[in-house]
């Protein structure tokens, strides 16, 4: 065995509505998982009917501090069930965060219970940002330097890539990045409002696609540099980019995820046909597919790798999908294997040939790339590169 | 890491009642920045900020934008909460859309051209700092990219409920600020360097900051205490002993990034001389940096 220079995933923590550990989500979505949990929004009942559709997290606490807590400990107890990290690693290891949600659920509850007993109630009464951040420093004892990062749906993409990148560049040995998203009434009522939301389940690709479904989850990775090169999954390289088109969509050409894509490629120093496979970001929302599937067929034409999406399993979760969705393919790849895209039956004429795998598949030693893309116009692409135990890392 | 250009906004309250808070539209519009309709004030303040900087040096359309906040859109914000929770009204589109952190990123660099890494990050009063650790790395990592590291924090009316969600005494000045550093890598041979940043390091306690300050032995001209209540007379005085420098303050007012504001400040007035900064965070955490001409 020879060190690696690229950050390793030495472990995942993570929960989700499917459960808790990888075990439990590989198995789920082996086959292709696929739910939704369609409910009214109450708040707004005198005004208008207002549904989201939402995948909680099983068993978790109503109150919205104990809940983000809750969300937070199975992704951890998880991480460290898996790979012990010692006092002193913890009190000085970086932190990245990447949620959109942070604690805006905790605002809302406080600011509710204000209003509700006739007081001077002030809304959004505390620093969101700051909760996860002070619950890991204070409960879990990671109190080294924390980068709380929120650029929407690539948020915990973001935080990864630059743990990643910081390790590659030789400024740590460590880095843990955790993605969060919590159910909160804000989210839920404004993907409502912008009708994103599908009124039953998600099919990304999928002709019949109309909108996406909500979920709720946090992951814990802990990223390394890799002295021995046996951890089987590192992150080899990535990019991120401001496409600028539209606050809220991608270009629909194409050209702006493409962009992102091929700067992936060359920051992993690969070519598009060493790929193996791709994870989607699938929305499944009608314009983004379309945005989506023109970016691969720019970057990787009639020679389409296999590709995948996690998000008719667990739902979107928005700021933490980048975390989450790279903690399950780290599973499946460790398992050899590469699951099977849930919710697609008909290919879109309009997508051109675009269609996700409905099988699983065999992972083989090599490149995958795992794609997110946000509001902001926030896109970015990780490579990630999968090695078997007991085969050495060459560079 | 240099700083190459600064552009810059602050505003300190002297009428709690908000009537002194600066109409910006036409800063804006005078800069010939684009137009856009439903922006709100954090936005409107990140343009403003953004665009005095380009306006003193071309920003080069690969920058990476990397945008810190304390608490980011609070206008629009408690505005949305107001309206679902207040009112039982569901927010607006565009509303939901601006309480995105990332929202006002998107705008810079629209603006500005810019098709480069859009980062928000935060890290409570001291996100300055985790800004400008993570442009130090982004530098190292992609060195021939600069960084666009963007310090904006708003002062929501009414004023003092804002002191109430901050936790600060009625006596003291609210404000806000929007201040823009465009970083390139120390080998960017640009001639024109305002100052250099020397390093951005975050200490776990105090002991680690004093073996710290013995082991780097070199002065500076100045030492600024960012938040400085959060200091025992001990810790100001072993500062100013390893560090020989005088002290620097500002009467800016309270702000999550008001330490991007009161360098800046300095910058602007005293770019010859250097400047140590540090920041005690509530877990005893210790961040520290300094500028240099």
């Amino acid at each position: 065995m020879s060190a690696c220079d690229h950050a390793g995933i030495a472990a995942c923590g993570i929960t989700s509505h499917l459960g808790i550990g990888l075990d439990a989500h590989c198995a789920a979505l082996k086959n292709g998982a696929s739910a939704s949990q369609c409910f009214p929004l109450e708040q707004f009942a005198n005004v208008m009917d207002l549904t989201t559709n939402y995948l909680t997290v099983p068993h978790s606490p109503d109150d919205a501090l104990a809940h983000l807590h809750f969300l937070i400990d199975q992704a951890m107890e998880d991480l460290l069930a898996k790979h012990t990290i010692d006092d002193q690693a913890r009190a000085l290891m970086p932190v990245f965060l990447g949620s959109s949600c942070y604690g805006i659920g905790v605002a809302e509850a406080l600011y509710a219970e204000a209003l509700a007993q006739g007081d001077s109630a002030i809304p959004l009464p505390l620093d969101g940002f700051f909760q996860i951040s002070s619950y890991l420093h204070t409960r879990w004892g990671f109190t080294g330097p924390d980068f709380a990062c929120n650029t929407a749906c690539t948020a915990s993409a973001n935080a990864l890539l630059s743990a990643a990148s910081g390790i590659n560049a030789g400024l740590y040995d460590q880095a843990l990045v955790l993605g969060v998203e919590a159910y909160n009434l804000t989210t839920s009522a404004g993907f409502a409002v912008m009708q994103l939301l599908s009124p039953d389940k998600m099919r990304p690709f999928d002709k019949r696609r109309n909108g996406l479904t909500l979920g709720e989850g946090c992951a814990a990775i802990l990223l390394t540099k890799d002295e021995t090169g046996d951890l089987p999954v590192h992150v080899y390289g990535g990019a991120s980019a401001c496409d600028t088109y539209s606050i809220s969509a991608s270009n629909p050409d194409g050209s702006e995820i493409a962009n992102v894509i091929e700067q992936a490629l060359a920051s992993a120093d690969i070519k598009r046909e060493q790929v193996n496979a791709i994870k989607a970001h699938g929305t499944a929302s009608p314009l983004n597919d379309v945005a989506e599937a023109a970016a691969m067929r720019a970057v990787f034409g009639k020679n389409l790798p296999p590709f995948f999406c996690l998000k008719p399993a667990i739902g979107h979760t928005l700021g933490a999908c980048g975390a989450l969705e790279v903690a399950l393919f780290t599973g499946f790849l460790e398992r050899a294997s590469l699951p099977a895209s849930s919710g697609f039956s008909e290919a879109d004429p309009e997508l051109e040939g675009v269609t996700p795998s409905t099988h699983a598949l065999a992972a083989t030693p090599g490149f995958y790339m795992a794609n997110f893309f946000g509001f902001g116009g926030n896109n970015s692409s990780l490579v990630l590169r999968y090695t078997p135990r007991g085969e050495a890392v060459t560079q | 890491m240099k700083i190459l250009a600064i552009g810059t906004h602050a505003h300190t309250f002297v009428d709690d009642s908000g009537a002194d808070q600066p109409a910006i539209d036409q800063d804006l519009a005078d800069m010939g920045q684009q137009r856009y309709r439903r922006i709100d004030r954090f936005i409107k303040l990140a343009l403003l900020g953004s665009g005095r900087c380009h306006k003193e040096k071309s920003i080069p359309d690969n920058t990476t934008v990397c945008l810190v906040s304390g608490m980011a859109a609070l206008t629009n914000t408690t505005a949305v909460q107001r309206t679902m929770l207040a009112q039982h009204k569901p927010p607006k589109p565009i509303h939901f859309v601006n309480t995105l952190s990332n929202a006002a990123g998107f705008y810079v660099a629209d603006n500005l051209g810019l098709h480069g890494k859009n980062l928000f990050i935060s890290r409570g009063d001291q996100s300055f700092e985790a800004g400008l650790a993570l442009a130090k790395q982004e530098l190292i990592c992609a060195p021939q990219t600069p960084v666009l590291l963007g310090a904006v924090d708003e002062c929501p009316l009414p004023i003092h409920e804002h002191r109430q969600r901050i936790k600060v005494s009625s006596d003291r000045a609210m404000a806000e600020g929007s201040h823009w550093w465009l970083l390139s890598n120390d080998s960017d041979s640009d001639e024109q360097t305002i100052a250099s940043i020397d390093f951005s390091i975050t200490f776990p306690t105090w002991q680690a900051v004093k073996r710290w300050l013995e082991e780097h032995n070199k002065t500076y001209d100045y030492i600024v205490f960012q938040h400085s209540t959060a200091f025992t007379r001990a810790q100001i005085e072993h500062c100013q002993k390893y560090t020989c420098a005088r002290q620097f303050s500002s009467d800016l007012g309270e702000y999550g990034t008001r330490s991007a504001g009161v360098m800046t400040a300095f910058l602007q007035n005293q770019n010859q001389d250097s400047l140590f900064s540090i920041s005690a965070d509530v877990w005893g955490r210790f961040h520290i940096m300094a500028i240099s001409p």
